[in-house]
């Protein structure tokens, strides 16, 4: 299926969860998965563990620091 | 010079201070006429035991404030934590507490039937709780009969709340877990169902929406059916804030892992709602706990189940060969693949040592809860995935060995693959390959088929395996040679 990370299209395997998407987009990100702010197209908050939808968008940004990723 | 109020005068402000009466009075009266309900509920508890003491307090502090409340769980309350999962009867630790906690309703999510049918059905039967789903018939299944929907009355006031039950379906036409979990049951869309309940909506004084199939799912609901006055969801783990109004309908979702908990307030006047809202509580914020529910707890965590001994061995397991040997084993016996595939990464243990392995062992291994995605890979794309990691032995394999030649300064020049017992691979045909979730998300290689989540985890699988074993030999296994040419 596909997904958008920071509006990247990523292809990942049917079923996977928020985290599986965040570390296609981005391996390294991995080990730093609890630093991270991620939120759904409509700005509220999900665990890395949600469920993803065909076409989902999800966003990502370091929280400490606030920046983009 | 003294003014004097003449009655000229006193008229008008006779007049508007009558009008304020009046209007002061209509308003209590339209006060008096309204009545508030408060439906409390959490999504995805995953088995989280540990917040349940705070969860319990502020259950009984939202009782105490409010007459007419009502506790709810928008599903999955199984998986995800070990003292749950591996208990000697699974899932019924959770079950006692939602118990304890004064759960009246839940909806089976996809993961509430994890541990199968038979396991769930036990812990059906254990639930004070009803628990229901619409969008499934059980032709041949194990499951006894489960209501669509549930009615709570609130005979006092005269409101009654109607809550339909609905679970996400997959591009399979199943909900997210192994599909031997669901045998004997038949799935169809919640987005269909839900239209064949709409005439509660005239029957009782709210329609609710118990909803697992996720936010991005449920605000399409909403945009199909503005009939529905709440939907109260979960699967996608998302929280929202102060609830989201879509199409009239206000949506909500209390993240996961019973961190929050919702609060929805329907305003009735007449009977009619007339306003409704909502707010999430932080459990973690909390200061007050339940003392008895937080012993049982704590007795549940001293559940000697996680030193429960699988087999044992004779020889040390020592090495990632020989580590990952077992553990791609252990995968592909589990989920009959043809070949499975384990990074050295995911290897977190140096050794099994000779003695007792027990299930702690496996989740120390093996402990990040990543589940096993089949791919359908032709050789060409299973020797593809190994000359991905650029001749790094770092792939440990079940099902099929490999050559990484080399030249003789060591230089990477091709991977040769073998299936096991010196047959002949099909060019043509797919093998069911299966590799964790970090493998699938994070090895990028050309291939047809993205895969599919099993959503069976790898940890699982390694249990299962050991604890169908009478014995096990796993010294010098050789599934990977690095040869110089």
């Amino acid at each position: 299926m596909q997904v958008f990370v920071n509006d990247h299209l990523i292809r990942i395997h049917e079923g996977a969860i928020v985290l599986d998407a965040i570390r296609s987009f981005d391996p390294s990100l991995s080990k730093m998965i609890g630093k991270l702010s991620i939120k759904d197209a409509y700005g509220n908050e999900i665990s890395p563990d949600g469920s993803l939808l065909e076409n989902e968008h999800i966003y990502i940004e370091k929280s400490n620091q606030s920046s983009e990723l | 010079m003294k003014q004097f109020l003449t009655g000229k005068m006193l008229l008008p402000l006779f007049i508007l201070l009558f009008s304020f009466t009046a209007c002061l009075s209509s308003s209590e009266d339209s006060s008096d006429k309204q009545v508030k309900v408060v439906i409390l509920h959490t999504n995805d508890e995953h088995a989280k035991i540990e917040p349940f003491s705070k969860l319990a307090k502020a259950v009984e502090k939202e009782r105490a404030e409010n007459d007419h409340v009502i506790l709810v769980s928008a599903g999955d309350m199984f998986s995800g934590n070990p003292f749950v999962d591996y208990h000697q009867r699974p899932g019924s630790p959770i079950v006692e507490l939602m118990n304890d906690v004064g759960y009246e309703l839940q909806v089976l999510g996809n993961h509430d039937f994890d541990y199968g049918q038979e396991t769930l059905k036990e812990r059906m039967q254990e639930a004070n709780f009803s628990i229901i789903l619409a969008n499934f018939t059980n032709e041949i299944g194990i499951l006894d009969s489960i209501p669509p929907y549930h009615v709570h009355e609130f005979p006092e006031i005269g409101i009654s709340l109607a809550f339909v039950g609905i679970v996400q379906t997959g591009r399979n036409g199943i909900p997210a877990t192994h599909p031997d979990n669901i045998e004997g049951l038949t799935f169809t869309s919640g987005f269909d169902v839900m239209g064949e309940y709409l005439y509660l909506k005239e029957e009782h004084s709210a329609l609710v929406a118990l909803s697992h199939m996720g936010f991005g799912s449920d605000l399409r609901l909403a945009e199909m059916y503005p009939q529905i006055d709440v939907i109260l969801g979960g699967h996608s783990h998302t929280r929202v804030e102060d609830g989201q109004i879509e199409n009239g309908v206000l949506v909500t979702q209390t993240q996961a892992n019973v961190q929050y908990l919702g609060k929805t307030t329907l305003i009735f006047e007449d009977g009619k709602l007339v306003d409704k809202y909502s707010r999430l509580v932080k459990i973690a914020d909390l200061i007050d706990e339940d003392e008895t529910i937080k012993a049982k707890i704590e007795e549940f965590k001293n559940n000697d189940v996680l030193n429960r001994k699988l087999i044992s061995v004779d020889h040390d397991i020592k090495g990632k060969a020989d580590l990952g040997c077992l553990i791609t084993d252990g995968i592909r016996a589990g989920l009959d693949l043809d070949i499975a595939f384990q990074n050295g990464g995911g290897i977190r243990l140096q050794e099994l040592p000779a003695g007792d392995i027990k299930v702690k062992d496996i989740l120390t291994l093996d402990p990040f809860g990543n589940s096993v995605v089949v791919m359908n890979l032709t050789p060409a794309e299973i020797k593809n995935f190994l000359e991905s990691r650029a001749g790094r032995i770092d792939l440990y394999v079940s099902g099929m060995s490999y050559d990484i030649i080399t030249n003789k300064k060591g230089d990477y020049i091709d991977t040769e693959i073998k299936l096991d017992g010196g047959i002949a691979w099909d060019e043509n045909k797919r093998y069911k390959v299966g590799v964790n979730s970090y493998v699938a998300s994070t090895y990028q290689f050309e291939r047809e088929d993205d895969g599919e989540d099993t959503f069976t985890k790898t940890s699982d699988l390694i249990i299962q395996f050991l604890d169908d074993q009478e014995s096990i030999q796993y010294q010098n296994c050789e599934r990977i040679r690095i040869i110089k040419r």
